[in-house]
């Protein structure tokens, strides 16, 4: 029995190991959720805006919980602070501390820049996506982007709502973690780039902790976002997503 | 021999008091058409211009060069600024009688659930109450003022957002700096331009408060300057441009209507094509002159052969037909110049009125007040237009009667006998 069991360890270690099956669209998908999806996460965020020659820093606070709901806080500059955003289903209230009124946004609105970013409302408060939940893949290529090898895969959304029709996601192959993505409308325009500047392991994840938008449809301007600090599957305080929470000076 | 020549040439013109009548006729309905017509083109030329400069431009408009370029996306920055200083100096200028503020900024009006993009201007209603005419657009309400703070917005953006007067409108922009920033207003009016671009996108608020949005201090987008004589804009220019040079930096321009690009490259146009159709009614009225006066002479070849056998030599004859021509051509034009200019007094008065019969929809996205085409518009007639159309009579008539005269020179009396009618 004992030379039996030797045996088969020594052929186990003296045969070349069996091909590694390649991973299909789906699979990476999951594998990207794994680090970007979560139920709760609370994130202190930089913004900086490159406007032409200006550049102009704003600061933000963030809870959200899964892609449903999501509040954010402007803490600078003067001008913006106080004002506050507040996502629940597919509706997102913004609270002017100018006018201390608050306004709803629906439909295209939400595609519209936030607070003169390259963000859009939808891009900022949409930020924890199942990407296998909502697109189909389809793996393109092998490249390496910046020195790291990736998967590049075409996604093409299954919900028609989406502005962004498609997405051209490069994908770490080792983290799993989209490097740099080209989303596209219906009509095969790329609308932005998002490129991932920097990526941080926080416990058993890894995840985008600088990024750089550019609207593609303006001219002239990107946007770079510095998560400064980020806690997943925190306890949100209730009634944070409540418009009480939105009036609250 | 003249004085004889021209007792007879005037005898001769009554004698057959049908066809002088005729003749008279002919030449008063081309000067009546030429009066008009000129009349017209000036009416259609000043009722474009006249709008874009009382609207947009003013007559001398001061605006950064970036801004310039970039207008049609409405940019937040490269001002006019120092803007205190500039407005003290332009108002110093000799020439100068109002000077406008004007900032212009994209907007999102909301009110209650239905938002709509708009373009808010930033006015002191006094500035403009001679140009903008504001007061006189409001459809419903009143203008709004230091002691009634509000806006007012046009009749189609409120019909959007399903505002009345005394509703309340949230206006959220993006500033200088990229924040947002959002104020309530109370809607003071609604306003009625019968220009679709403004009616339906466009809406006046106050221009500290647009200021107040736009984070914008002791600066402004544009300062709209009006002059005493609107012909001397490009020289009291010159004075404000070398005046303000010190401090406002190259970049600020001064630029009076005459070279507004909108009336720059489509008055020439205009001209152009009023112009042929005003050389065409010109033409026609000629040649009716040329036929009625042709057949006046001709008729009359066996009366010339007669003088020329009285001893009349071709000179006299030549010199009685250009002067029988001239007095009809005086008396015709005097007549048709005082029916045309009578005609069109009324018509300036009364003006031309296309608001019915026109769509104006087919122009609600374009930024150019079109009110010539979309309210009443005037024809514009000057002393210049009516004394040139009555010179354009005589010489026309002059014109007329070369052949005719040539033609007797050559012609025998006995000739002159045998035809009555040989061209």
């Amino acid at each position: 029995m004992f030379y039996h069991i030797a045996f088969m360890c020594w052929l186990a270690t003296a045969l070349p190991p069996l091909p590694e099956e390649p991973l299909t669209p789906f699979e990476i998908l999951e594998r990207i959720d794994r680090n970007t999806v979560f139920r709760t996460a609370y994130s202190e965020i930089d913004m900086i805006l490159t406007i032409e020659t200006r550049t102009l820093t704003k600061t933000l606070t963030s809870f959200a919980e899964g892609n449903d709901q999501s509040f954010i806080e402007f803490l600078s500059p003067a001008r913006d602070k106080g004002t506050k955003i507040l996502k629940t289903g597919d509706i997102i209230r913004v609270y002017y501390p100018s006018a201390e009124r608050v306004m709803r946004l629906s439909g295209h609105m939400l595609r519209q820049s936030m607070m003169g970013s390259d963000f859009s409302f939808e891009d900022m408060t949409e930020r924890a996506t199942r990407m296998r939940e909502e697109y189909d893949g389809e793996l393109l290529a092998d490249q390496v982007l910046d020195g790291r090898p990736c998967y590049v895969l075409m996604l093409t959304t299954k919900n028609d709502k989406k502005i962004y029709y498609k997405r051209k996601i490069w994908v770490d192959r080792e983290r799993f973690l989209g490097l740099q993505e080209e989303l596209i409308a219906r009509s095969g325009k790329v609308l932005k780039v998002l490129t991932v500047n920097e990526v941080r392991q926080i416990r058993n994840r890894f995840y985008p902790v600088r990024i750089t938008m550019a609207d593609k449809l303006r001219s002239n301007t990107r946007t770079e976002m510095i998560v400064k600090k980020i806690e997943f599957d925190v306890a949100i305080p209730p009634d944070t997503f409540s418009e009480r929470n939105l009036l609250k000076k | 021999m003249m004085r004889n020549i021209l007792k007879l040439a005037w005898r001769n013109i009554w004698r057959n008091k049908r066809r002088t009548g005729l003749t008279f006729l002919a030449i008063a309905i081309g000067m009546i058409s030429v009066i008009f017509g000129k009349s017209y083109i000036g009416g259609i030329l000043q009722s474009m211009a006249e709008p874009i400069i009382d609207m947009q431009t003013g007559h001398i408009r001061v605006v950064h060069s970036e801004y310039l370029r970039m207008e049609r996306i409405l940019p937040k920055d490269n001002l006019v600024q120092p803007l205190g200083r500039i407005e003290r100096l332009v108002r110093e200028t000799p020439g100068v009688k109002s000077v406008t503020r004007l900032i212009k900024f994209n907007a999102l009006a909301v009110h209650g659930d239905a938002n709509e993009g708009c373009i808010a201007f930033g006015i002191h209603p006094a500035e403009v109450a001679e140009t903008l005419k504001l007061d006189e657009a409001i459809q419903t309400g009143s203008l709004f003022a230091d002691d009634r703070p509000g806006l007012v917005i046009g009749s189609k953006l409120a019909q959007k957002l399903g505002t009345e007067v005394g509703d309340e409108l949230l206006l959220v922009t993006t500033d200088l700096n990229y924040s947002t920033y959002a104020l309530p207003f109370t809607i003071t009016g609604i306003f009625n331009f019968g220009f679709p671009y403004l009616d339906k996108n466009g809406l006046y608020l106050p221009f500290d408060k647009a200021a107040e949005m736009m984070d914008y201090r002791d600066s402004a987008q544009e300062l709209l300057i009006y002059v005493q004589d609107r012909e001397q804009a490009p020289a009291i220019a010159q004075d404000i441009r070398a005046g303000i040079a010190p401090f406002s930096g190259p970049e600020l321009r001064v630029i009076p209507w005459q070279e507004n690009d909108i009336i720059k490259t489509s008055t020439p146009l205009m001209k152009k094509v009023w112009g042929s159709i005003l050389y065409l009614m010109m033409g026609i009225a000629g040649l009716v002159i040329l036929n009625t006066m042709l057949m006046t002479v001709m008729e009359r070849y066996r009366e010339i052969g007669i003088i020329k056998a009285m001893g009349f030599k071709n000179r006299d004859v030549v010199a009685l037909i250009f002067t029988e021509a001239f007095y009809i051509g005086l008396i015709g034009s005097l007549i048709g110049g005082t029916l045309g200019a009578g005609l069109t007094g009324i018509v300036m008065k009364k003006g031309i009125y296309f608001g019915d019969s026109f769509d104006a929809s087919m122009l609600e996205n374009i930024n150019v007040p079109f009110t010539y085409i979309t309210k009443a518009f005037y024809p514009q007639m000057t002393l210049s237009i009516v004394v040139v159309s009555i010179l354009f009579g005589i010489i026309t008539t002059l014109l007329a009667v070369i052949y005719p005269a040539f033609k007797s020179t050559r012609m025998s009396p006995v000739e002159a006998f045998r035809s009555e009618l040989k061209v």
